[in-house]
């Protein structure tokens, strides 16, 4: 774009009423031309202005007290409704994906571990049958320990969903984002704190497969020291959901990063491994 | 700053400077008194004003709030045209300025100017997010149909940039209404130049035309009225 093309759309431009390809085409015509530059800023300065025509409404009380309260306890939100919104929504996709999945899951392992019990107790009676019917129940037994075990799972898992979204009804619950890096740069997640349950909670959507073997460790520094947070698995459709609490002899001071790696094994890890695949999103990233 | 801190066992500690020894004692020289007299809130200029919120005076931000509270919300209400939804967009402006006093950049203009950016770009930006195509409509309509309104009309036409305020409304008058339509609508609605087209049935050159000429009539109008006053 030259000098005259730029001209013509100055004014527009000033007023951010480019469509995006024409904004950007005078953005880097002006980042090289001192006198298009000049301009813009003239007439930015022009439309800077504008606001200061609305008509002026009394703020209510209630608002101050939010602001100055907020003000008061770092990075504690007071309630807000875009936040509320905006975690919401995030919340319910993946906790509706969860639900789902969990409500079919323990209905099919309900019927499995009847059955399972059923055809156990059958063979209990047959067992002074034969060796051959004592070998099959030692089967069905050992099945039957699997569905037990996997049910167990579940109900910690439904009891984890509850705990999370107890912690999104939290009004006074306070959010972090972390942002999927190079390594899951679609993954993005919600780190929700409640200092009056005392419980994190993390939120996640688009995270990959952690990998056959592999697993998603969550960490946070505190005052210098790095601190194992717990583990997450991702479920097939990215989602992946958490339930975190400070370890008792955690240090005091502020939680100065977090951060979620991928590891290659299922054990905790005693230090994070270098596959960072979420890091906290930079402060005043959206800052305009 | 997120949340992070929030888990701090250690309270907020807002930086208060006791008086020195010397103020104290009445032994103070003339410039360690200037240098350690509080800063009047109320008349210093907003730029010393969020100095000294980036050192956490709470005050600092209370002064602010209570100067550019109305307005930030205001601007915010005439985008977003509802209530609750301006009271967030404030109450965001504010803490935000609270934790990144750095953000503003005193070289690159004034700082009400700069604070009612952030709280239309803001707004802007919610609005295209949630209500812009629908709930919007009768705001737009609304706008598409306001006046430019004497200060006289408004309940709350206060000390407040008074003289600056009544001069961008007057030049904004003095513009043809279908200048001054589609400005509004760019500037307050966050319409491209296409999308007023598309909303006024008119073409594309007849939308252009008209916003360049409506800025370049406003332009001579408001030079001078932004380096006044703070």
């Amino acid at each position: 774009m030259n000098c005259e093309a730029v001209w013509k759309n100055i004014e527009a431009f000033a007023l951010g009423a480019l469509e995006e390809p024409e904004a950007d085409a005078v953005a880097a015509h002006i980042a090289e031309c001192a006198e298009c530059a000049e301009l813009a800023n003239a007439y930015q300065a022009t439309v800077d202005q504008l606001p200061l025509a609305v008509p002026l409404h009394r703020t209510p009380a209630r608002l101050r007290k939010a602001v100055l309260a907020g003000a008061r306890s770092p990075g504690r939100p007071a309630p807000s409704l875009l936040r509320d919104v905006r975690v919401l929504s995030a919340a319910a996709a993946v906790l509706v994906a969860l639900a789902v999945g969990s409500v079919v899951w323990a209905g099919i392992l309900s019927f499995q571990v009847n059955d399972l019990r059923a055809e156990s107790q059958r063979l209990e009676r047959l067992v002074e049958a034969g060796a051959e019917s004592a070998v099959e129940q030692g089967r069905l037994q050992s099945a039957l320990g699997v569905a037990e075990d996997e049910q167990r799972r579940m109900g910690i898992r439904l009891e984890e969903q509850s705990k999370i979204i107890a912690l999104v009804l939290d009004p006074d619950a306070l959010l972090s984002d972390l942002q999927g890096t190079s390594l899951a740069p679609e993954a993005h997640c919600y780190y929700l704190w409640s200092a009056y349950q005392s419980i994190g909670g993390l939120l996640c959507q688009d995270l990959p497969p952690a990998g056959p073997a592999g697993t998603y460790q969550m960490w946070m520094t505190k005052d210098g020291t790095t601190i194992a947070m717990g583990s997450l698995t991702a479920q097939p459709d990215g989602s992946a959901t958490a339930v975190v609490r400070l370890p008792a002899n955690a240090p005091p001071g502020p939680v100065t990063d977090m951060w979620v790696t991928r590891e290659s094994g299922r054990a905790v890890p005693s230090k994070p491994g270098s596959d960072v695949v979420l890091a906290r999103a930079p402060a005043g990233q959206t800052a305009r | 700053m997120s949340h992070l801190d929030a888990q701090a066992d250690e309270p907020l500690r807002i930086q208060a400077s006791p008086p020195s020894v010397e103020a104290v004692e009445g032994l103070a020289s003339a410039e360690t008194e200037a240098a350690t007299r509080p800063l009047d809130y109320l008349s210093a200029p907003p730029e010393r004003v969020v100095a000294e919120i980036a050192r956490h005076d709470i005050h600092a931000l209370e002064a602010l709030y209570d100067r550019y509270g109305d307005i930030v919300y205001s601007v915010s209400l005439r985008v977003v045209g509802d209530t609750q939804l301006a009271e967030d967009i404030t109450q965001e402006v504010f803490l935000r300025l609270w934790r990144r006093p750095d953000l503003f950049d005193e070289s690159r203009g004034r700082f009400l100017t700069w604070l009612l950016s952030v709280a239309r770009n803001r707004a802007i930006d919610e609005l295209r997010s949630r209500v812009r195509r629908h709930a919007h409509e009768a705001q737009d309509a609304a706008a598409e149909a306001l006046p430019a309104k004497d200060e006289g009309d408004d309940p709350l036409a206060q000390a407040l940039h008074l003289d600056e305020r009544v001069a961008v409304r007057r030049a904004l008058a003095l513009l043809p209404p279908e200048q001054r339509l589609v400005i509004e609508l760019a500037y307050f609605g966050g319409y491209t130049q296409q999308e007023i087209a598309t909303r006024l049935r008119q073409p594309l050159g007849t939308v252009k035309t008209r916003v360049r000429l409506g800025l370049q009539k406003l332009r001579p109008l408001l030079i001078g009225q932004r380096d006044q006053g703070h």
